[in-house]
């Protein structure tokens, strides 16, 4: 007693201490701490307490020091919602020594002082206060007195516990397991939140049970060990915590009532050897209490999920053994029986453990499906024929199948029947008709036949017709329209297409009514399935009809891949392929073309899927388009890589339709000012060309008597002996021009004609074109000079080249080129060794190829001395159309003069003039000023150019 | 698992054969005539137990015989008449008395067998602590002595009769050796087997004669 007080104390103490240092519950380890501190502390209080009280005995009355007052009730229980009334209770003794009384308690709850309102002073030593709601009262309560000074002290405190009276326990039933346990269950209610026990009672008519009490945890349910049937007994639940107990309605039954008998175990399949159609179930009966039982006996074959039962009327009574009948051969069984009172009483038991059976074997109650297919003809008037046949399934073997019967029938030579194991048979045959049966055997006996006639290698009959194939609740169903003719059965055959694996062909047989049916066989899903109905008649197989199918399709594995085949301005030809089989997964349905700039929208465009082109358009030019395609099947489509392609800026043939008017236009415009040019040629060639007076026309050269007769030309070497210029006065002009500088541009642009003329020197024929020499004569001359030098007939100046300047330009050097002979310059023309010598002076690469040029001239004035100088002078003969006109006239004018030299001179003449009054001034003057620039600059030193008068080195003034 | 409630019965023809019988039936202790039927159906039901009881009592005896080694057993095997003091076997005269006598008597015999049943089933744990089954059937065993007598006290009152005095409690020593021991549990559990086969017949005679 004492201790319980001192250790109440602590628990105050402990309390006061938590509120003092405001812990919290969830402070779980501190509390724990500070719990086992204050139980330390209640030891050493209690201790020290027993040691002050054995020591400190009151020496009046010997009685031990009590606390200063305590509280009824000490441990209160209280339900929410109800009243609570504690009362403080001093003690006299430390009332009268303290001099307080009731009036100086005062009630705490925690740290808060309950309203003096809820007091009542019952005496002097004794006050209580009520609570009209016990739910803050959680925390704990303490009686306090306040004594001299305002000091507090505590004199007692109490912990209430709320928690809720027990409901009644409701929905109480039992059931007996097997013959003595008995589990009970009800439902306890709500939570009290206190600590509430359980008790299942029972008891006999006259005599109490043992209680069941429910293991710790559980306060629904309990298990009675002992339960006697046959007996009627009472069976209630009390629940009981510190606010009362409360009990639930009594039931009351016999236990026979609510057995679950155990089920019947041991069982055991037997065959019987004489039928194969029944196996006998035996087993053992679960102990009593029941003598009298019924049973339930269920069955099904191993592979199936739904269970067959006896009829409850066939296995009334109790037995230990049943036959079951009307089951098929070599099939294996499983059986389960469970059973109950015979009366109805009780519940069934569970279904026992399942045993299972297998009955006997009997003979092959079908025939195999039975196939052929056949190699061509091998020659020689053989074939090849694979017979080929499933085995049977077990429901139809009825039994192990040993092997199979193949007979043969037909052709010229009897055969023998062949017994094999394999499901095939490989036979060579003639082209004759045969007949094939095929039986299964097992040890009971053999199946029917199954005949197949192989017809002759020629044969053919009617195939089926609207075969199709379509897929229904995950299998792949055929359907067909037979043929006018009787069929025995149909074959299916079918193998999946891909293009990468060979198309592996399955097979099943059907029978003749069957015009729908699906494919027996390990399908896979997006798989194409090429499927062929072939029709079995009497005489032979009908033509095969096929159809593609799929048993469940998917999208494709792989998009399109869409490329360009054209591309256009404003149009685009997009090509693709179609998908192999084995990315299809389906039925491609259409297409789905996206394309889209770099920045716009996209747009899609359906195809069929029997195309593979399409034309985009319109299209905007030299813009980038992003361009992928899409395949669908009924489930979906999938995208292919995207294609970029960029349009050109430009049709095709635009630019040409732009560029050839252009070019045309000005080749036209070209042209017209060619003919307008020459339309006006005099006047241009007055403004341009002024005609420069033909030397070999001059008054001078007609009286001159020193003017050699033309046809008295010498060769080389009598012209020119020792490179002396002996027979020809040429006024030679210095020109001092340092090779060095460069020739002023008028020259120049004279030079680049000279080279244009370089051409077509060797080919031109000169002044007059009668010598290979003719073009050798350079004369630069100034428009104003040759326009002098036209009318100058006493001294001829043949020419002048006065660097003035072209159009005011200041030439570096002044270059004089006059000529006063008194002579024709056709003279020295027809001297070509004086340019030989003249560009022998020279040298570089430009006088190789002249001087080979006029050597072959001359070699050929060497070999044929005789020829005029105008046969001569065809074989230069310029290229040059007019040249070449002109030549040719001269040619056949030579042809012509060859009899008659007197009148070459005639012809010359004739021709010259007719070159003063066309181009022969233009292309002399152009020939002389080519080479005369020529020997300027290819010499790199002045060329002179001699007066046929002077000597050379000389120089006459004019 | 269903909610039991007090199981109605068939009515049987009636309690007329039993008064026939000349049987004293409290019908006092019967507040309507529904009772009747209840009396029957109660009859029935402790004819039934009886008869379980029986054949439990013969296979406790088959299993006692099992775990006890030799000589029990052994078809030579004779065991002396050891008396059980306050219990005897149902006397040759039993079948003779009226029924409810022997109603009494059964009632009585069973009552007492359930605590010598209990102290052969102590003396067993000793001998043979792993024959589980047979512990568990001794145990059982008192239980359902213990209810049968008790159901036959309720079909006594139910006809009216006392429960008959309750005799003397039945003894055993204290410290018997092993083969005494195994002697008075062969003698206890063979006297479990005549008195509940007894009270069977009892029953089953009273039940023929209210059926009859």
């Amino acid at each position: 007693m004492i201790l319980d007080k001192t250790f109440n104390i602590c628990a105050l103490q402990f309390l006061i201490c938590k509120d003092t240092f405001q812990l919290k519950s969830h402070d779980s380890l501190t509390l724990f701490y500070l719990w086992n501190l204050c139980k330390m502390l209640a030891l050493w209080t209690w201790t020290a307490q027993a040691l002050f009280i054995f020591l400190t005995l009151d020496s009046v009355g010997g009685e031990i020091i009590k606390p200063c007052g305590h509280i009824i009730p000490e441990s209160p229980v209280v339900a929410p919602n109800t009243t609570f009334t504690a009362i403080c209770v001093l003690d006299e003794e430390c009332s009268n020594g303290q001099g307080i009384n009731a009036s100086h308690i005062l009630w705490k709850i925690k740290n808060t002082w309950v309203p003096k309102e809820q007091y009542t002073i019952i005496n002097r030593t004794a006050a209580s206060v009520t609570f009209e709601d016990v739910s803050s009262l959680g925390s704990l309560l303490t009686c306090n007195i306040l004594l001299y000074g305002q000091i507090e002290q505590t004199v007692y405190g109490i912990q209430i516990r709320i928690g809720w009276l027990p409901e009644k326990p409701k929905k109480l039933s039992c059931i007996v397991n097997g013959q003595s346990n008995m589990k009970c269950q009800w439902d306890p209610g709500k939570e009290t939140h206190l600590d509430t026990t359980y008790v299942l009672k029972s008891k006999w008519a006259l005599q109490p049970l043992p209680d069941c009490i429910p293991p710790p945890g559980v306060n629904n349910s309990c298990i009675v060990d002992l339960v006697v049937v046959f007996v009627n007994m009472d069976v209630w639940v009390v629940a009981t915590n510190a606010l009362g107990n409360v009990s639930s309605d009594h039931i009351n039954f016999d236990p026979i009532d609510i057995v679950q008998v155990l089920p019947p175990h041991n069982l055991s399949v037997t065959k019987s050897k004489q039928l194969s159609s029944i196996l006998k179930v035996s087993w053992t009966n679960p102990d009593k209490p029941f003598e009298a039982l019924k049973y339930n006996i269920r069955y099904r074959t191993k592979d199936a999920s739904n269970w067959t039962q006896i009829p409850p009327e066939d296995t009334t009574g109790t037995r230990d053994s049943f036959t079951v009948q009307d089951l098929k051969p070599y099939t294996e069984y499983v059986f389960s029986i469970r059973c109950m009172n015979i009366e109805g009483r009780g519940f069934w038991s569970d279904w026992s453990a399942e045993k299972s059976g297998v009955t006997y074997e009997a003979k092959p109650s079908n025939a195999p499906s039975f196939w052929y297919t056949i190699e061509p003809s091998q020659g020689h008037g053989y074939r090849l024929v694979h017979l080929k046949w499933k085995t049977l399934p077990r429901s139809e073997a009825n039994g192990r199948i040993l092997d199979y019967e193949v007979t043969l029938k037909g052709g010229k030579t009897s055969h023998l029947p062949r017994y094999i194991n394999d499901t095939k048979l490989t036979l060579n045959i003639t082209d004759d008709l045969y007949v094939v049966s095929l039986k299964a055997r097992n040890i009971i006996g053999s199946s029917d036949p199954s005949t197949l006639t192989i017809p002759e290698h020629d044969f053919k009959a009617h195939p089926v017709t609207n075969l199709k194939a379509f897929p229904k609740d995950n299998k792949l169903w055929v359907e067909w329209t037979p043929s006018n003719e009787p069929v025995n059965k149909y074959i299916l055959e079918w193998c999946v297409l891909s293009n990468s694996l060979p198309c592996t062909t399955d097979w099943q047989e059907e029978t003749s009514a069957v015009k729908l049916t699906f494919l027996r066989g390990n399908l896979k899903e997006s798989k194409c399935y090429l499927i062929t109905v072939i029709p079995v008649y009497d005489d032979g197989p009908g033509i095969p009809k096929s159809v593609k199918a799929y048993l469940k399709q998917a999208p494709p594995s792989k998009g399109p891949f869409v490329r360009t085949k054209k591309v256009g301005k404003n149009e685009a030809v997009l090509v693709w392929d179609h998908l192999l089989v084995d990315d299809q997964n389906g039925f491609i349905r259409n297409y789905t073309i996206f394309y889209r700039t770099s920045s716009g929208n996209e747009t899609a465009v359906h195809v069929n899927s029997s195309h593979t082109e399409y034309t985009l358009s319109p299209l905007a030019s030299d813009t980038l388009y992003m361009v992928r395609m899409a395949a669908y099947t009924d489930e979906g489509g999938k995208d292919g890589p995207e294609f970029t392609f960029t349009t050109p800026k430009f049709a095709q043939g635009e630019i040409e339709a732009i560029v050839v008017p252009v070019c045309l236009a000005f080749l036209l415009t070209t042209l017209l000012g060619v003919l307008f040019c020459f339309n006006k040629l005099d006047l241009i060639k007055k403004h341009i060309w002024p005609n420069v007076p033909d030397p070999s026309k001059s008054h001078i050269a007609q009286w001159s008597p020193h003017t050699p007769t033309r046809h008295n030309l010498h060769s080389k070497d009598q012209m020119y002996p020792e490179g002396n210029f002996t027979d020809t006065d040429v006024s030679v002009v210095e020109i001092e021009a340092n090779e060095k500088k460069p020739l002023p541009e008028d020259l120049k642009s004279l030079d680049l004609f000279k080279k244009e003329k370089i051409t077509t020197e060797g080919h031109s024929s000169g002044i007059g074109g009668s010598s290979c020499m003719s073009s050798s004569r350079p004369s630069i001359s100034s428009n104003d000079e040759s326009e002098s030098g036209q009318n100058t007939s006493s001294t001829v100046q043949y020419s002048t080249v006065v660097h003035s300047g072209y159009r005011h330009q200041v030439p570096s050097v002044q270059v004089f080129s006059r000529s006063e002979s008194t002579q024709p310059l056709l003279d020295s023309e027809e001297r070509p060794e004086d340019l030989q010598i003249t560009e022998n002076g020279g040298s570089g690469d430009g006088a190789s190829p002249r001087q080979q040029y006029f050597k072959q001239n001359c070699h050929q004035d060497d070999i044929g001395p005789d020829l005029s100088h105008f046969e001569r002078s065809t074989q230069v003969s310029s290229v040059n159309e007019e040249d070449f006109v002109r030549l040719k006239h001269q040619q056949m004018s030579d042809q012509r003069s060859q009899s008659s030299g007197s009148r070459q001179m005639k012809d010359f003449e004739d021709i010259s003039a007719a070159d003063n009054s066309h181009a022969g001034a233009e292309g002399q003057i152009q020939r002389f000023e080519s080479i005369g620039l020529e020997a300027e600059t290819d010499e790199g030193m002045p060329k002179s150019y001699l007066p046929q008068t002077v000597r050379r080195g000389g120089y006459v003034p004019q | 698992m269903i909610s039991v409630s007090p199981r109605l019965i068939v009515p049987l023809p009636g309690l007329t054969p039993l008064l026939r019988a000349g049987l004293k039936v409290d019908l006092q202790s019967h507040s309507s005539a529904s009772s009747f039927p209840h009396l029957e159906a109660k009859i029935r039901q402790t004819h039934s137990l009886a008869r379980l009881l029986t054949s439990y009592a013969e296979q406790l005896l088959q299993e006692y015989v099992q775990h006890q080694g030799e000589p029990f057993g052994l078809a030579s095997f004779s065991p002396p008449g050891l008396p059980v003091p306050g219990l005897n076997s149902p006397a040759p005269t039993h079948s003779g008395l009226p029924t409810l006598e022997r109603l009494q008597l059964d009632a009585a015999a069973l009552n007492s067998l359930s605590p010598l049943l209990d102290t052969i089933r102590h003396l067993q744990a000793d001998l043979n602590p792993f024959a589980r089954r047979l512990l568990r059937r001794l145990e059982e065993a008192s239980h359902q002595s213990r209810a049968l007598g008790s159901a036959v006290e309720v079909v006594l009152g139910a006809l009216g009769a006392a429960p008959g005095p309750p005799g003397p409690n039945p003894t055993l020593p204290e410290s018997p050796g092993v083969f005494l021991a195994k002697l008075l549990g062969y003698r206890v559990c063979g006297l479990y087997q005549e008195w509940v086969s007894c009270t069977e017949g009892d029953l089953g005679q009273l039940m023929r004669a209210g059926l009859g």
